[in-house]
């Protein structure tokens, strides 16, 4: 019963959603391509970022390097801010 | 960056005391960028640095002309160092990770859909363009095993379990291009895996899904505080090894439809001309485990919305 609930709920929301695209199965590879980060867009997120202060200091310390620290007021630059 | 050991934190989550205080020290905090020694002697131009070349070259001729024991300096930790005010989460043991990512769309005359250019601030002469948004999924073991089915035939459906669907929808579904955004409260979700294949070896589920997240929609959306919303639908695909009980696949297309102004902010930081506007997500699995992978997912930590990140 629940999985018929389920399946209706589902048929439901998908069809009382005018105006949402449907996604052909035979687009889903161009489509999760092209909505992923593209090559050369954000240079910045290929690199290979620490996040423990104490873990760049003693490896800048050890290869005698600058630390160079990129924080963000509401999560993590990593992330979504 | 060869030339540098790139750190990078969210303010509130800075570590320990040491931590804390050499980032207090070299002035790291905020949305902000710094470069210092290890000791903890500033370089470059300070509050105004930029992580353009010519700074950073600026930054690293500073580093190279100072003696060898300030750019090799020893790093002591005090014995009775304060632990971290806020402890950063950890992934889930055995947990599974994804990662998603946001874009915004458009559909040409034909229906094809494509990426749309956007802009930070568009109407201000330094605007900038949009980037592809990020962010992190955490699933424990028990909830990613829960969809993996016992004794698969092609064709079997199962709903995925709701508290999988709220946190999905609810945080990766959304349009989080703005960044700092709350999670959406689902308003209705749905979620099936449906069995395509499969042999002894191997197993492929079809996702199939939608959900209507936040405030519904009006013509009040563009002007009104806090009417974020969207309709989103998505398919996916997830593989798994049968033998080894692992999912080896996890690809999540979603498109959807936007509106609203986030929180109490009426102009958006990214101006669209349509309201509402079509955003995509895609999802794909995380499989190592380097210090990026594991950044906790963004409403865990900020704008949860009063959304529990992991439900009973």
């Amino acid at each position: 019963m629940r999985l018929l609930i389920g399946v209706l709920v589902l048929a439901g929301l998908v069809q009382d959603r005018p105006g949402v695209p449907a996604i052909p199965p035979e687009d889903f590879n161009r489509l999760h391509g092209m909505i992923r980060p593209q090559p050369g867009e954000s240079p910045w997120r290929d690199i290979e970022w620490m996040t423990s202060i104490r873990g760049a200091r003693e490896r800048a310390a050890a290869e005698g390097k600058p630390v160079l620290v990129f924080t963000a007021a509401d999560g993590s630059p990593l992330a979504r801010t | 960056m060869e030339h540098f050991i790139p750190v990078a934190l969210d303010t509130y989550f800075r570590g320990a005391g040491d931590e804390v205080e050499f980032c207090q020290q070299i002035k790291a905090g905020g949305n902000h960028m710094a470069v210092a020694t290890a000791g903890g002697k500033v370089l470059g131009h300070g509050d105004a640095l930029r992580m353009r070349e010519k700074e950073l070259a600026k930054a690293l001729e500073e580093f190279r002309a100072l003696p060898e024991e300030e750019r090799k300096p020893r790093i002591e930790v005090p014995a009775n160092v304060a632990p971290p005010r806020r402890a950063l989460p950890a992934p889930p043991a055995n947990g599974l990770i994804l990662k998603g990512h946001c874009a915004y769309l458009q559909a040409d005359p034909a229906g094809t859909i494509a990426r749309a250019k956007a802009w930070y601030y568009r109407d201000n002469p330094d605007r900038w363009p949009v980037e592809t948004q990020s962010d992190m999924l955490w699933l424990t073991e028990a909830e990613w095993t829960s969809l993996l089915p016992a004794d698969p035939k092609k064709g079997d459906r199962a709903e995925v379990a709701l508290p999988i669907q709220r946190r999905f929808f609810s945080t990766i579904g959304i349009d989080y291009m703005e960044g700092s955004v709350n999670a959406l409260v689902p308003r209705e979700t749905a979620l099936s895996l449906t069995v395509e294949t499969v042999s002894p070896e191997s197993l492929t589920l079809r996702l199939d899904g939608a959900a209507k997240l936040g405030k519904e929609f009006d013509e009040t959306a563009k002007v009104g505080k806090n009417t974020r919303g969207s309709d989103v639908r998505v398919l996916g695909y997830v593989g798994v090894d049968r033998a080894r009980r692992t999912i080896t696949r996890f690809d999540v297309v979603g498109l959807g439809l936007a509106w609203g102004n986030k929180m109490e902010y009426l102009h958006r930081e990214i101006r669209l001309d349509s309201e509402p506007w079509l955003y995509g997500i895609a999802v794909e699995l995380v499989t190592t485990r380097r210090p990026i992978d594991v950044v906790p997912p963004y409403n865990m930590l900020h704008y949860g919305s009063g959304l529990k990140y992991f439900q009973n």
